[in-house]
């Protein structure tokens, strides 16, 4: 094969896509006969007709819908699977993180299972013998490395299998939602190491859900969808289409959670939605403590009289932060037929994350003469629809919601003390 | 192009892949850099297995042993086979025969059983069932020492014969290795060659002579038990402990054997090596 040799960690995909048999089953040896006569299998394009390339020490996010492709385009770089049309170059040494402690055996010490594991990335007995006092020592598991794994906690068993993968030394090193590793200070300190490895110039491919990290550590961002590549650019312009593209498919499949308001009618239809930043321009990522603008634009199809706004925040893990009717601020009544934009402005005391507004329109009763008549009365006019957005935080606060407490009368910024320590120098 | 795969000088190594599969010379190549691995894997699985057990690693000598003085006993009630030493002649084979059947039990199914593994890295899949091979290679040595003590107590002192047993083991790690290669392919197609297999040895069991001597044999069954693959090195390994003949054609056999399961793995595993992940 005449081919130019790429450099260690450049990347080039051309036309790369993969093809899946959809079994019902494992085959079997019947099936396998029979279906050399009349072989008519589904097939499904887990990846299809996709380029790529990925020059020595990019840091590149690849993000999508569950499905759209990623673990097997991480599959193929990897080289676990072989691509079914198109061609994968890839230069150097490929390290993948997916395989974290595969092939641990409960059975075996931290010491062997180094090896073991060590081995399976492709590390020669030199290599490991060279390396293995650095791995134990960033593992932080020293004092029971000759201890069966089984004895281990979760916790050291992911420290020590992320210390043996990362010390291959690989010149493209994949990332599959690995930065969940461990507690916060191994955290910190995986992520310091990623940085040693990436001045060195090895090149990372992530993949994740939590799009905060992959904004934070790459500049570049592929979004795939249905197997094919969406887009593939800086990563925040990456980020806002991933959230469009969830955000319009969990508006689609919403489903009415059973509430306290019943669902009368669709006569306060929602036509639209904007989330807006208090510059007045449409956003899907805020600062904590910002406050965002909800338009809903809503058409009337028959008079209300008191039309509200009912709005709930849910965090990532789909809790409900807060939510509140706004039965009591009614807005002015609509006529019959007419399109107005409602808005609700809320301030966003909220710690770093994805969030979503749920939100739907309803109505109450203008001739109310008490709040518990207004409650009784209250009808919800529209289907609940969600808006993905999320929060940069302040960098110290963790939990939900930023209660912005004040630490001898001062709420901290490190972003502040980040920039004085900068000056000093 | 059909295929494509290739390493580029020694710095910087290259991943092409376009579909098809890997060329079998480049296949060979990557599984001998992947030695230092196989033998990993093979002594983490030796290990494993016995470590829980409280005779450890004797179990691989005792179960062979059983088999021998179960077989020695019945055998001679029912059979007057008129070999000298018998049960050491039955032990003989069958500590060769269990390597043979344990490799092909465990490296048969093991790209399917080490899923795990093999569904998140890459290295050649050959590894899986070769490593398999060499565990039981441990523990064949082990049985071989074991079977030697028990010749001499026996009154069969060991002689220059036993050097007859290394080209034996060579032979039948060679044979169990194409076999164990290709049933592991096949295995993660159709997970049916389990059940194969296990009806294979069955039968294989009783066409080898592990409990009779092949000179007991005529026409045809003669002819079918000599030209068994499995008959030249278990042959062999009587000799080396009680001397004896080793009919040509019995080793040809297994060489012939060796020969076309050796092309038929090479071309099942270049041709789905980076395949089997998908099915796992």
């Amino acid at each position: 094969m005449s081919e130019q040799d790429l450099p260690g960690g450049a990347i080039r995909a051309q036309g790369l896509g993969k093809q899946f048999v959809k079994y019902e089953d494992a085959p079997t040896l019947v099936h396998g006969l029979l279906r050399m006569r009349h072989g008519r299998r589904d097939r499904l394009w887990a990846l299809n007709d996709v380029d790529l390339s990925i020059e020595p020490g990019e840091a590149v996010a690849v993000m999508g819908r569950n499905g759209s492709g990623k673990t097997t385009l991480l599959s193929l770089l990897c080289g676990v699977t072989g691509p079914s049309a198109g061609k994968l170059h890839v230069g150097g040494r490929v390290a993948p993180l997916i395989s974290i402690g595969v092939g641990f055996h409960p059975e075996l010490t931290g010491r062997e299972n180094v090896y073991v594991n060590g081995s399976i990335l492709g590390m020669t007995r030199a290599q490991l013998d060279r390396r293995f006092d650095e791995i134990v020592a960033f593992s932080e598991v020293e004092d029971f490395i000759d201890t069966p794994v089984k004895f281990y906690s979760s916790g050291m068993n992911l420290r020590l299998g992320y210390a043996v993968a990362a010390h291959v030394d690989a010149d493209v090193l994949l990332l599959d939602e690995i930065l969940a590793v461990g507690d916060l200070g191994f955290q910190i300190k995986c992520l310091k190491h990623m940085r040693d490895l990436r001045r060195r110039g090895t090149t990372i491919v992530m993949v994740s859900h939590n799009v905060m990290q992959m904004e934070v550590y790459c500049e570049r961002g592929v979004v795939l969808d249905g197997g094919q590549r969406l887009f593939d650019g800086p990563v925040s312009e990456a980020v806002g289409l991933y959230h469009e593209l969830t955000a319009s498919a969990s508006n689609n499949d919403a489903p009415r959670r059973p509430g306290e308001v019943p669902l009368m009618s669709d006569d306060l239809a929602i036509l639209d939605v904007r989330a807006v930043g208090p510059e007045g321009s449409q956003r899907v990522a805020f600062d904590g403590g910002e406050t965002m603008r909800l338009e809903v634009d809503v058409k009337a199809s028959v008079e209300i009289l008191a039309p509200f706004l009912s709005i709930a925040i849910l965090s990532q893990e789909g809790s409900v932060v807060y939510r509140e009717h706004g039965i009591w601020a009614p807005y002015p009544a609509l006529a019959a037929g007419e399109t107005r934009t409602l808005d609700i402005e809320i301030p966003l005391l909220l710690t770093t994350g994805e969030y979503q507004v749920a939100y739907w329109a309803g109505r109450g009763n203008p001739h109310a003469t008490s709040a518990i008549d207004l409650a009784a009365d209250m009808a919800q006019l529209s289907v609940e629809k969600r808006l993905a957005f999320r929060v940069r935080g302040r960098r110290t606060a963790y939990g939900t919601t930023d209660l912005q407490a004040r630490f001898g009368g001062r709420v901290q910024n490190a972003d502040e003390v980040d920039a004085s320590l900068k000056d000093s120098d | 192009m059909l295929a494509s795969e290739e390493i580029a000088p020694p710095r910087v190594p290259q991943l092409v892949l376009s579909g098809g599969g890997t060329p079998p010379l480049e296949l060979i190549r990557r599984t001998w850099q992947a030695r230092s691995l196989c033998v990993i894997l093979a002594r983490k699985d030796f290990y494993v297995r016995y470590r829980r057990a409280v005779f450890g690693i004797a179990w691989t000598v005792l179960l062979p042993g059983l088999q021998a003085v179960v077989l020695s006993v019945v055998m001679s009630r029912i059979a007057r086979f008129g070999v000298p030493h018998y049960a050491v002649y039955i032990f003989s084979g069958t500590v060769l025969w269990t390597y043979l059947s344990s490799a092909i039990g465990i490296g048969g199914t093991s790209i399917v059983d080490n899923a795990s593994l093999s569904s998140k890295s890459y290295f050649p899949r050959a590894v899986l069932p070769l490593a398999a091979c060499i565990s039981g290679a441990y523990a064949f040595l082990a049985g071989l020492l074991v079977l030697v003590a028990v010749a001499a107590i026996d009154g069969a002192y060991p002689d220059q014969h036993l050097l007859l047993a290394i080209p034996a083991v060579v032979l039948m790690g060679l044979f169990s290795a194409t076999l164990t290669l290709v049933f592991a392919a096949l295995h993660v197609y159709f997970r049916d060659v389990k059940y194969v297999i296990s009806a294979l040895m069955l039968l294989w069991f009783y066409v080898t002579p592990l409990f009779y001597p092949l000179s007991r044999l005529h026409g045809w069954s003669h002819t079918l038990v000599t030209l068994n693959p499995a008959t030249g090195p278990i042959l062999m390994m009587h000799a080396s402990i009680l001397g004896g003949h080793v009919p040509g054609i019995s080793v040809v056999a297994t060489l012939v054997a060796v020969v076309i399961l050796g092309v038929a793995a090479l071309l099942l595993h270049s041709r789905l090596d980076r395949n089997f992940a998908d099915l796992l």
